[in-house]
């Protein structure tokens, strides 16, 4: 018997040496070999990565990938939409960028940031929605007084003050969407429930048959429309966004990981030239101006950025870093990729 | 005669430090048995193997045919234990307290625990954390009473009494040992008492068991003898020798323990040439006995 | 072979000696934070409207039980030592393995003792949080609050079972030894406060927990056996 006791004892320690010696390990080497890439941006001006570094006597200095270097007011001429402020403040902001007519106004309303980890994907959420009266009789959003539900059978509204469904507005949401052409469940949804932002596109949703609808609530009423995917492609994860150029409704990868734009304005999308970018393993980062679009998708394996044509989203280029392997395998509970603690192995 | 307790081989040491190396021993049924040694000898440790809460490096003891380490969990319920220092629950009252015993052993008696608590005139609801030892310790031995055992082992029956309660304990347990015919195994650094309470007793030496017998034997057979030699340094021839034990000398004046009569004490200094005047022969008592075995020091 | 049903009536006796003083102001504690943590969210809703605590809720991932959080811990640590210091003073925890019971099974109903009452305690807390926020709650944030509550509940048992073997194990670098598995696995119950964040750690949390109350039969083992210092 005594011996069961000890076996859980070493049973015991092994868990934790195996939890907490990599963690050690990796707290006191890891410093010494992680090597921080900067932050880097596309340029339309010169077509390549650019960025500033800091030099032995702790200077700014900027670089290019092409292996130019910059003073400061030359970077900023090389990243004229992201330094614009620092342009005009010294009248040094050219009136056409890359043969385009380019108003602060136009970089104000084409300037936007997008960003996704994985954490928001796959880590826990409590699910229940809200949605916004999007067009609202007083200029400000305001918070709904409902939250809603997806059940196998439609969209289900509950009072907040007596936590008791709204059963008209369940049935007209939800009849609504199946007139669409909806199939119940949902499985993916995704919204920006805030009351500060300029517009409200709603909600982006994916169906059981993976088909995406958009819905909003106008007066009161369901507003919903079919997107129409490229043909034989399946919606998986999809990303609202409100821009101020109000030209994308979001983002919407398919089941093979390729990414696409939804165009607000007739509801198709547009294929994003990058490989691939799978949202659940995958951090993504897209600082975009009226020009060019700098992407950055990093995961276990490698940091890559891509330079697009923010037109046609077409790839100019790109430039992979590998991450450094660490082959000290140990027990984790915790990781980036999600909210949860569970038991894992890496 | 049947033999409650028997020990075969003890060998027991602690890190490098050798306690006792193949120690044997028997307590008979019936027989209140007191372990004497000094301090270091392994009394502790020995009552600490019979109580089940050490297990020897070597050889086995076993409680009325089982080995203390494997018997069964009832057979306890024969063994009643006092531990150093008369240790009790000390969260528990002395109606408490009964009340928990009671219902742990099957052959439980509370007439004797109450009769002895009466004598003591402590109240009922009075806490065990609240008492002196010298009540403790009737607590501790009305509870054995009460659990009516055919064995105890007593480990250091009387620290911390003043001599009052030792009396009282010493004579409270002699005459229950003996009309109820139980076998008690026992250590105290007090030996007066022991003489006053125990059959027959163990003396331990560093190492070993230095002898067994009844108590009434030892004083009849062991002698201190004195006398006085002006060659005091040819003591010496006498240290060695196996039959005389620890003889001391202070001045002129010899003193020295053994189990030979005076004729056969007379023959040996004789043989070794030592010169000697007013041979003289005392009847000890234990404590005497014990020192004159074991040495002062 | 003394049945185990003879056993638990003494040995719960005792236990319950040891410890209806600490129970009763454990009980009054629970149930007192857990009632201020309700009175709180009535407050709130009272003062700010239903409404915008659960926009709150649901926003900012907020659970109304955070005051909660070290106290099924503290209790658990509070209950093995004032069940069983009193058993290592003086080497009491001999009286007790001398009793005619199996020494194992002996171990085992006071630390089921121990186990029974830190339930009826949580049960408590957990009752009255979930009585006040059942009604009220749409069934999702109910479920983001209860499902903070349970890992640091579960983290009040491993408290109790790695303190019981603590206490219990008679020497001072295996305690201290356990002092720090405990550090370490209390760690492992408290990585995240995040709603949800257990969900699939349930079965390894019930495991450290059972890992943790076989070393107080280890710690009674090396007691019984004469290790010390």
């Amino acid at each position: 018997m005594n011996r069961i006791y000890q076996i859980t004892f070493v049973i015991f320690i092994a868990i934790l040496a195996l939890w907490q010696l990599p963690w050690g390990y990796r707290f006191v080497f890891k410093k010494q070999t992680q090597t921080t890439l900067p932050f880097m941006l596309f340029s339309p001006v010169s077509h390549e990565f650019s960025y500033y570094e800091k030099d032995d006597q702790n200077n700014l200095i900027g670089k290019d990938l092409a292996g130019r270097t910059y003073t400061s007011n030359e970077l900023d001429s090389v990243l004229p939409l992201f330094y614009y402020r620092q342009l005009a403040d010294r009248h040094a902001l050219p009136d056409t960028i890359a043969g385009e007519a380019m108003p602060i106004s136009k970089i104000k309303k084409g300037r936007f940031i997008f960003r996704s980890s994985p954490d928001d994907i796959n880590g826990p959420i409590t699910p229940l929605y809200m949605l916004l009266e999007s067009e609202p009789k007083r200029l400000d959003f305001s918070f709904p007084t409902d939250f809603f539900r997806c059940t196998n059978q439609g969209l289900e509204f509950i009072d907040m003050k007596t936590n008791k469904i709204k059963k008209v507005k369940s049935e007209h949401f939800t009849q609504t969407l199946k007139a669409m052409g909806c199939q119940f469940p949902i499985i993916k949804l995704h919204s920006n429930p805030s009351v500060r932002k300029a517009y409200d596109n709603g909600y982006l949703m994916v169906d059981s048959r993976h088909q995406l609808f958009q819905l909003k609530m106008t007066h009161g009423e369901a507003d919903c429309q079919a997107l129409i995917l490229p043909k034989g492609v399946e919606a998986n994860q999809v990303f609202i966004t409100e821009y101020a150029s109000h030209k994308s409704l979001g983002f919407v990868t398919d089941m093979s990981h390729k990414m696409y734009l939804i165009d607000a304005a007739t509801g198709t999308t547009h294929s994003i030239d990058i490989p691939g970018f799978d949202p659940t393993i995958q951090d993504i980062m897209i600082i975009g101006n009226p020009l060019i679009w700098t992407v950055r998708i990093q995961d276990s394996m490698s940091t890559t950025y891509y330079g697009l044509d923010a037109h046609d989203y077409h790839l100019y280029k790109k430039k992979v870093y590998p991450n450094k392997q660490n082959s000290f395998i140990g027990l984790h509970f915790t990781s980036w990729k999600d909210g949860y603690v569970r038991t894992r192995w890496n | 005669m049947t033999a409650i307790i028997e020990c075969k081989n003890l060998t027991h040491s602690y890190g490098k430090r050798l306690i006792y190396e193949n120690l044997n021993f028997e307590v008979p049924k019936g027989r209140i048995l007191g372990l004497l040694g000094k301090n270091g000898t392994g009394k502790t440790t020995t009552i600490n193997i019979l109580s089940g809460f050490l297990r020897p490096q070597r050889g086995a003891c076993k409680i009325f045919g089982d080995d203390i380490q494997s018997m069964p969990a009832s057979l306890r319920a024969n063994i009643g234990l006092l531990i150093e220092g008369h240790v009790q629950y000390q969260f528990m009252t002395i109606e408490q307290i009964e009340r928990f015993y009671s219902q742990c052993y099957p052959k439980w008696k509370k007439e004797p625990y109450y009769e002895l608590m009466n004598k003591l005139k402590v109240a009922p609801k009075q806490r065990i954390s609240r008492m002196s030892c010298g009540q403790r310790s009737q607590v501790a031995l009305g509870l054995i009473l009460a659990q009516d055992p055919e064995l105890l082992i007593l480990d250091d029956f009387s620290l911390g009494l003043d001599p009052g309660y030792r009396r009282l304990f010493v004579d409270y347990l002699r005459d229950y040992a003996s009309s109820e015919n139980k076998t008690v195994f026992l250590t105290s650094h007090i030996i007066q008492d022991m003489e006053r309470l125990v059959d027959d007793c163990i003396i331990m030496d560093y190492g070993k068991i230095l002898l067994q017998q009844p108590v009434k034997q030892l004083l009849e057979t062991i002698h201190c003898y004195q006398f006085e030699t002006d060659e005091a340094s040819h003591i010496d021839r006498l240290i060695d020798d196996n039959e005389l034990y620890n003889p001391t000398c202070l001045g002129k004046k010899v003193e020295l323990y053994s189990f030979l009569t005076k004729d056969a004490l007379v023959k040996k200094m004789h043989d070794v040439s030592i010169d000697y005047q007013h041979l003289s022969s005392a009847q000890v008592n234990l404590e005497d006995a014990f020192i004159g075995l074991t040495g002062k020091y | 072979m003394i049945n185990i049903q003879y056993m638990i009536r003494p040995l719960f006796y005792k236990e319950w000696m040891k410890t209806r003083w600490f129970l009763l102001l454990t009980f009054i504690v629970l149930v007192g934070v857990s009632s201020y943590a309700m009175m709180v969210f009535q407050h709130a809703v009272s003062r700010k409207g239903m409404e915008h605590l659960l926009i709150m809720m649901l926003m900012r991932k907020a659970t109304l039980v955070h005051l909660v959080k070290y106290l099924p811990i503290g209790v658990g640590l509070g209950m093995a030592i004032v069940q069983f210091v009193p058993e290592m003073h003086k080497k009491c925890l001999k009286l007790t393995l001398h009793l005619p019971f199996v020494i194992s099974k002996s171990i085992g109903v006071m630390l089921a003792w121990g186990t029974l009452m830190l339930t009826l305690c949580f049960a408590s807390s957990f009752l009255i949080i979930f009585g006040t926020l059942y009604g009220p709650l749409p069934s999702e944030l109910l479920a983001q609050s209860i499902s903070t509550l349970y890992p640091w509940y579960a983290a009040g048992f491993f408290a109790y079972f790695m303190t019981s073997a603590t206490v219990l194990e008679p020497t001072w670098g295996w305690r201290i030894g356990y002092v720090l598995i405990t550090a370490l696995g209390l760690r492992i119950f408290l990585l995240s406060d995040q709603p949800f964040a257990y969900t699939h750690f349930t079965w390894e949390m019930i495991g450290l927990i059972i890992l943790a109350s076989t070393l107080s039969w280890q710690s009674v083992h090396r007691f019984k056996v004469g290790h010390q210092d």
